[in-house]
């Protein structure tokens, strides 16, 4: 009896030490080979009051046809690139990014969405910054008075409240990040890429200086891109623009907010279930596993990461597109 | 709540002094296995150890954030080894955390339907392999012991508990919970001492308090190590299948 006790002890310390070893390689995160600024002020990224986000010359807005949910906040996104150089688009995915591409994105809730002149709170800024072939993750913290940004790195949680634009109250508790939560979304192959500038999602209409235009060529003439012709490209459809199929903005949705996971490199490779646009219905097994991703979407447990709500319109869309599913 | 607890706590007392009383004694259990199950009421809260460039955000959480309540539950072995010793192994789950001080929520134009105050629980649950050491100090109607001991802690989930409140006095929940992100594995320390007093043959009743400190920040970042522990007072049912 004595000698099994000491077996089955041993056994398990053998297993409780792998478990703690494996813990400790999936909670690890790769090492930066830049060392980021302590305030985002250091960056120049905006010009005169910071809070009110107005940003460089040198840094460019560009936008997302359907972004990701993140508890309903606005998000402002930037790139700057270095002097001299520009982008090519030559497929739909990501353009290939040079060294010292900065990537800004910065999240903001209005007081009042039903009158945005009310003011905004800004709660976080996220840098993406690549040097020697490499991407590099920060974010920054936004003070009480707004007039500045802290890097932080264990993430934080910040009760926030707005009127939404409905005219209803919101409270919530938003979650910026840790080092490792920006990771998991944002590695492929045990390398950190860029997420949301796939050349399909830049290539929709947009409004500069009161009209609107193309996005990839408003790109090309403020030279963020080389010459590119948006016709040559797929477009990711606006999940929201109802002129598109059921389908085509379901799986949009799935794309932006899903498939970052959910594809052959991705964190949740290992299920089987690719959730990325341009992968066919049946290779994305999507049929195949509509009540689990019904029911993991409703309880809130998917996205696996980046809400702390559920976006009921999201959730309303992917059920509707579930539904026509055999 | 507090009248609740004072009953409990005097309910348990007279039942102490009771059994300090009766004449039974030098009966403690010699049986060589004993299982149980415990429920662990505590006081939880989390120690923060921030890098000066994150020294801000210590600061500003430490004045932001309380202890909580959060509880254990258990089954657990024990083996004897000798007149003064036992091993015991637990399997355990537990939610220790921290919360928010309950703040008022500023409106850019308030109305009195709009929530009036918000409070925030987050809890870290755990399912945790723990094992001990129960050195028995007597041997009487009430034993006396102390069990130092060491958990493998796995995490579950961290949950977001937010109360929101109204000014009528309405309150409602919003819950969520995060599934990564934090370190999966923990080890912790525990630290016991109790009263064990044996009912029948079979039967026995534990009184521990307890205090357990994690040793792996529950945040993997190396910049900002946030380790939590908590204090209670562990109730055990112990049971042997000898008589």
């Amino acid at each position: 009896m004595v000698k099994i006790s000491i077996a089955v002890s041993i056994i398990i310390a053998l297993i409780s030490l792998g478990y703690l070893a494996s813990c400790y390689k999936m909670t690890s995160g790769s090492e930066d080979n830049i060392k980021f600024k302590p305030r985002l002020a250091d960056y120049g990224i905006y010009t005169g009051v910071p809070g009110s986000l107005a940003h460089s010359e040198s840094y460019k807005r560009y936008e997302l046809s359907t972004p990701l949910f993140s508890d309903y906040a606005e998000k402002q996104r930037l790139i700057r690139l270095p002097v001299g150089s520009s982008l090519t688009a030559v497929t739909d995915e990501l353009p290939k990014f040079p060294d010292n591409t900065i990537i800004v994105k910065t999240f903001f809730y209005y007081n009042n969405k039903t009158d945005t002149s009310k003011g905004k709170k800004i709660i976080e800024t996220r840098l993406l910054i690549k040097s020697n072939d490499k991407w590099n993750a920060a974010t920054y913290i936004w003070n009480h008075q707004q007039t500045d940004a802290n890097l932080i790195s264990a993430g934080a949680d910040v009760p926030l409240n707005w009127i939404d634009e409905s005219g209803n109250p919101r409270v919530i508790t938003y979650h910026i990040p840790n080092k490792t939560e920006c990771g998991m979304c944002h590695r492929n192959r045990d390398e950190i890429t860029v997420i949301g500038p796939k050349i399909r999602n830049l290539n929709f209409d947009v409004v500069r200086n009161g009209i609107m235009k193309n996005q990839l060529e408003y790109l090309q003439n403020v030279g963020i891109f080389t010459t590119v012709d948006p016709a040559s490209f797929s477009r990711l459809p606006d999940w929201k623009n109802t002129s598109f199929s059921l389908e085509q903005r379901a799986r949009a949705y799935l794309d932006v907010n899903c498939g970052h996971c959910h594809n052959n490199g991705g964190l949740a490779s290992h299920t089987s279930l690719v959730l990325t646009y341009q992968t066919s219905l049946t290779d994305s097994r999507i049929a195949d596993k509509k009540k689990a991703i019904e029911e993991l979407m409703s309880n809130g447990a998917m996205p696996f990461i980046g809400t702390t709500v559920v976006d009921k319109e999201g959730l309303q869309l992917v059920k509707s597109y579930l539904q026509t599913l055999r | 709540m507090m009248l609740m607890k004072r009953n409990v706590l005097s309910v348990l007392l007279a039942f102490l002094l009771h059994a300090a009383n009766s004449q039974q004694v030098g009966k403690e259990s010699g049986h060589k296995y004993e299982f149980g199950i415990s429920y662990l009421p505590s006081i939880s809260y989390r120690s923060l150890r921030f890098s000066k460039s994150q020294e801000f955000l210590e600061t500003l959480r430490n004045s932001n954030e309380i202890p909580k309540y959060s509880f254990s539950l258990a089954v657990l072995a024990q083996r004897r080894l000798n007149k003064n010793g036992a091993v015991q192994v637990a399997l355990s789950f537990s939610n220790p955390g921290y919360k928010t001080k309950e703040t008022s929520v500023i409106w850019e134009s308030p109305r009195p339907m709009y929530p009036a105050f918000h409070q925030v629980s987050f809890s870290y649950q755990y399912l945790s392999v723990a094992a001990g050491y129960r050195f028995m100090l007597n041997d009487a109607k009430f034993v006396c012991y102390v069990l130092p001991g060491f958990s493998l802690d796995g995490f579950i989930q961290r949950k977001t508990t937010m109360v929101i409140g109204y000014s009528d006095g309405k309150k409602e929940k919003l819950k969520s919970a995060a599934h990564g992100g934090y370190s999966a594995g923990g080890l912790s320390l525990i630290a016991a001492a109790g009263i064990k007093y044996n009912l029948s043959d079979q039967f026995a009743i534990c009184v521990e308090p307890t205090f357990k400190h994690g040793l792996i920040s529950v945040n993997p970042d190396k910049d900002s190590k946030e380790y939590v522990y908590f204090f209670g007072l562990n109730m055990v049912l112990i049971f042997s299948p000898e008589k």
